[in-house]
């Protein structure tokens, strides 16, 4: 198609669509803007975006725009049927709790390390502890059968052992590897999550304690294999240190 | 970083704002442009971008010594070299570690065979990362090797118009691949437009229908279909019904035209808003008549320098029809081979030759047939083999194809997916390919009419709905595993 200089425009005017588009649509989304700033990897980049975002909430919230998009939102996969579904989960996705979980701190988390001691960095290092965050609930002592009646050392087609398989995007290919292994009507059923992106440490982004949580208390599985970490490396060390930070300062 | 987030968001808004406002001569735009292109693909990892200089680099050097000779010998030595370079380049990153390992196997079965005690011969086993958009900058850069080779082009004396064509943040990912004599003529009017007072340098109205097309088909069509439909059944085929395999053998043909397409679609828009035009890389890939004609619709800028560079060099049509399909087949067995090193791959590439070799042969495809009926058949057996083709692709292993085939048996076993959702979205993608280039010019119209401040309103809405019915996480796209 031919443009003419009707199609054209100057950065000024494009600036200007883009302004009137963020504004509008920050008003409409103010609720929800928090959740792709927690996705900016450069922290001070993302500090800048969050406290903007969090203005921006509240004058939606002072015109009471900032409950549209979320309402919709909710009726929208209430009617096509996938809040259920682990994409859409909102229950365990994006969640915003990062200061909750610091209250609920088990005193030797790196953060409440931090919060007690004077000398961050040593304790800091000490990635390992980290790792403690994963256990806000204790996994099952022994693995029983799905069904109690049936012996636990014999597994068939009709009883087959239930394994669960959970982590990040990895985890696709090696559950539906070893599903396609065993194959239909064997004594293995082969159960898994894979979540794109998700990793030990940013429960804001998946909340996977709270998700084994819920799954292992509707269905009990033998073995629960998990494959984590990758996702991990990319501001785990930054994330201690931030939340450590903000929370000497809050005095807590 | 991948475009549909609020991390690019903000990194273009910084880019588009240099670009126009802060730096106004030519030179500190070409620097700043390859400045944020660097910094772009240092967000995936920084070593990357020295890899990305050397190959700049050694494009620049092979260029210079091309076209600065005029003795066809040398010039043709000089291309070999430039050619074998980056094909090592490449091979190194994205082929070393399969071939490495079954060169080992093999020289294992010949020591075996030979009643020898291990093989005197082993390659060691090295793992390295894929640099994100390799195969689409290694092509960039050959296409300039190609393009002053040809004398289509003369060769830049200038390193930073070199560095900005292959590192040119929008293409630099998954492409499209924009050929060297399409892209360096535009960098000059590029980079001094906007400067005189009251000009008017972009074409917002066709940037923003792109954009907001391909957030629509990766963000709603392909992420939709895929995580309904298609992932989950082809995750283990062997325990959904017929109907379910068969609609995500379908539905993938959906999900690779919405996911690459959409990518393709705000690239283009993306560069666009910084005055770049690009040509277009899909368009309705799925009402081809013939195979032929799909690849003249499907990845237009990939199928374009494998003709113009790989077609052509075999000889193309010039020397008798055996040498034609023979050029044809070889062709395409690299272009499937570009994807990657595996047998499927390999087998989409004879595919793909094999059915433009037929078609060539018997001289079908070359027009559409008149009557509607004809036509119709004509449009749904092209379908049907591309499909086909996309399970080939798709299949990690001969075993999985195999699976899936044999799944289109599981009459008895009870359908587990609610299909309503996904079978709509499978429809609605498809039909997309029905509207006529008419309907798109009048549409098109009709946003460059409506005024300025409703078209923010309308931008507005539009990222409202897509934040009611978007997914909760991240879904990758297809092609950046090439």
């Amino acid at each position: 198609m031919k443009f003419t200089r009707k199609d054209r425009y100057s950065p000024n005017h494009v600036l200007l669509i883009i302004t009137v588009c963020v504004f509008l649509s920050s008003l409409l989304c103010a609720k929800s803007l928090w959740i792709p700033a927690t996705r900016i990897s450069n922290l001070h980049i993302r500090a800048v975006v969050l406290s903007i975002t969090e203005a921006v909430a509240a004058v939606s919230a002072s015109i009471g725009s900032d409950s549209v998009t979320p309402r919709i939102r909710s009726a929208f996969l209430s009617i096509t049927g996938l809040d259920s579904h682990s994409s859409w989960d909102s229950r365990y996705f994006n969640r915003r709790n990062t200061q909750q979980v610091q209250k609920k701190l088990p005193e030797d988390t790196p953060i409440a390390l931090a919060q007690n001691s004077p000398n961050l960095a040593s304790e800091i290092s000490d990635s390992t502890n980290a790792f403690s965050l994963l256990k806000r609930t204790p996994p099952p002592s022994t693995p029983q059968p799905a069904d109690k009646n049936v012996p636990t050392s014999v597994y068939s087609c009709a009883y087959p052992l239930p394994v669960y398989f959970f982590g990040d995007s990895q985890v696709f290919s090696l559950a539906s590897g070893l599903s396609r292994l065993v194959g239909k009507g064997s004594a293995i059923d082969v159960d898994f999550l894979a979540i794109h992106s998700s990793g030990f440490i940013r429960d804001d982004f998946y909340d996977w304690p709270q998700k084994l949580e819920d799954t292992l208390s509707e269905k009990q599985y033998a073995a629960v294999a998990m494959m984590l970490g990758m996702n991990d490396y990319q501001n785990f060390g930054q994330t201690i240190v931030e939340s450590s930070r903000s929370a000497l300062r809050s005095g807590n | 970083m991948i475009f549909p987030t609020f991390s690019f968001a903000f990194f273009f808004l910084v880019v588009f704002i240099g670009f126009w406002y802060v730096f106004r001569r030519s030179r500190d735009r070409t620097l700043f442009l390859i400045a944020a292109s660097y910094l772009f693909y240092a967000f995936w990892d920084w070593r990357f971008c020295f890899l990305l200089l050397f190959s700049t680099a050694l494009n620049y050097g092979f260029g210079l010594l091309i076209g600065t000779r005029k003795e066809h010998l040398w010039r043709k030595f000089y291309l070999i070299l430039a050619v074998l370079a980056n094909v090592l380049l490449l091979g190194f990153f994205k082929y070393y570690t399969t071939a490495a390992t079954h060169l080992n196997a093999l020289f294992s079965w010949i020591a075996a065979s030979s009643s020898q005690h291990g093989s005197p011969f082993s390659l060691p086993i090295i793992t390295v990362l894929l640099p994100v958009g390799i195969s689409f900058f290694t092509f960039k850069a050959l296409s300039y090797i190609f393009d002053v080779y040809l004398c289509k082009i003369p060769p830049l004396k200038s390193f930073p118009d070199i560095m900005l064509y292959i590192s040119f943040f929008p293409q630099l990912a998954s492409g499209p691949i924009v050929q060297a004599s399409d892209f360096l003529p535009q960098i000059e009017p590029a980079v001094t437009a906007g400067i005189e007072p009251g000009s008017r340098p972009i074409r917002f109205d066709r940037a923003a229908a792109l954009l907001v097309s391909g957030l629509i088909k990766k963000m709603i069509l392909a992420n939709f279909i895929s995580t309904l439909l298609v992932d989950p059944v082809f995750a283990d085929p062997s325990v959904f019904n017929t109907l379910e395999v068969f609609l995500a053998g379908v539905g993938y043909s959906a999900v690779i035209y919405a996911d690459f397409s959409g990518y393709s679609d705000m690239a283009i828009g993306i560069a666009l808003l910084l005055g770049f035009h690009t040509p277009d890389n899909f368009n309705r890939p799925y009402i081809s008549y013939s195979v032929t004609e799909f690849w003249k619709r499907w990845h237009i800028t990939f199928s374009s320098w494998l003709r113009d560079y790989l077609y052509f060099a075999f000889g193309g049509s010039r020397f008798g029809k055996i040498r034609t399909l023979f050029a044809l087949i070889a062709t395409m067995i690299i272009g499937g081979l570009w994807h990657g090193a595996s047998i499927p791959f390999l087998i989409w590439g004879c595919m793909q030759g094999c059915a433009l070799a037929v078609e060539r042969a018997c001289n079908y495809g070359t027009k559409r047939s008149v009557r509607s009926w004809k036509a119709a058949v004509q449009i749904v057996g092209t379908f049907s083999f591309v499909t086909l083709s996309w399970l080939v692709f798709r299949s990690q292993s001969l075993q999985s194809l195999g699976l899936w085939f044999s799944s289109l048996g599981n009459f008895s076993i009870p359908l587990s997916i609610p299909l309503p959702v996904p079978l709509f979205l499978i429809i609605l993608t498809l039909s997309t390919q029905f509207v006529s280039r008419n309907i798109r010019k009048r549409s098109m119209k009709s946003w460059i009419a409506v005024p300025i401040p409703v078209k923010g309103i309308v931008l507005a809405a539009f990222f409202a709905i897509l934040a009611i019915v978007s997914m909760s996480g991240i879904a990758p796209f297809i092609y950046f595993q090439f």
